[in-house]
């Protein structure tokens, strides 16, 4: 390949790298405000789907609360234990 | 800056990491295809390196907003250590030995000019490299267990489009390379393959791997 054919390919390749890095970043942004809204959103049955199983412990109730209950256990016990 | 922020960065970069390591995957397989014009091939090895190490930093960020984040209750330990977390322990796990895993993938990449020098090199450095695609697959199966957003519409639409894309991409790789290997065991003219009979005396692949 001489050297226009190689920095022509060289330029397609960086335009498309960058182009990926704009994509992902803007994918990014998107998923991160689909999530916050689906959150703000208590009707919403996904907006509650956090880490509240039973057996989980304790932790994060979905709605940027930890409950009371799981609030006085240290975290990682069972509700159970 | 929101008291939740953390913790919808840690999902919506987790989810992000899922499609960049499947565009990463995608291009890998596509990438080395024999059949693809040497400008095309580079263009596409680029976006897989590319997309590979956005798709590292992505987990980096994934990780990292998830142990900061103190609502989670998932902690360093849990993230780190596999089975380790008191949320869903095997699906935590499965992400953080792929997040392990991935790394060696990626230092075993960086580390190709060296490692293939050697036809044998070239073999080994080959399969070690296809672990990518058992990684990838366990990536999405984290992403299916442990995911809170798993149930939501969405979130299903971009997870089948990740699987779809990369089973795209394989079948055409494993399709070519079929088509490739009955070439060379079919009739031969001199001892070579007849396909590689038009090459130019002299001119050889430039790399071991291609």
């Amino acid at each position: 390949m001489n050297a226009p054919a190689r920095s022509g390919v060289l330029g397609r390749a960086a335009a498309a790298s960058v182009a990926l890095v704009l994509g992902v970043a803007t994918a990014t942004g998107i998923f991160v405000a689909k999530i916050a809204r689906s959150y703000a959103n208590p009707n919403n049955p996904n907006s509650g789907t956090g880490l509240t199983e039973p057996d989980d412990g304790g932790g994060f109730n979905g709605f940027g609360q930890v409950s009371q209950q799981q609030d006085q256990q240290p975290a990682g016990r069972s509700h159970g234990s | 800056m929101t008291a939740n922020d953390l913790w919808f960065t840690a999902r919506g970069a987790g989810l992000s990491a899922l499609l960049t390591l499947s565009v990463a995957t995608a291009c890998g397989a596509l990438g080395s295809l024999p059949t693809s014009a040497p400008g095309t091939r580079v263009v596409v090895q680029y976006l897989h390196r590319t997309a590979a190490a956005l798709g590292i930093g992505l987990i980096v960020v994934h990780v990292s907003t998830i142990v900061l984040d103190s609502k989670s209750h998932i902690g360093a330990a849990g993230a780190l250590v596999p089975f380790a977390a008191h949320y869903r322990p095997s699906a935590v796990a499965i992400g953080s030995c792929t997040a392990y895993l991935l790394l060696v993938v990626a230092a075993l990449g960086l580390a190709r000019g060296r490692l293939a020098a050697s036809p044998a090199g070239a073999r080994l450095w080959r399969l070690a490299h296809s672990l990518g695609y058992l990684l990838w697959a366990m990536a999405v199966l984290h992403g299916m267990l442990a995911g809170t957003d798993r149930g939501q519409g969405w979130v299903v639409l971009l997870i089948t489009g990740c699987v779809l894309l990369v089973l795209a991409a394989g079948s055409v790789r494993l399709l070519t390379l079929e088509e490739q290997a009955a070439e060379s065991t079919g009739p031969r003219l001199a001892g070579r393959p007849i396909g590689s009979a038009s090459r130019p005396a002299g001119r050889q692949p430039r790399n071991v791997l291609r």
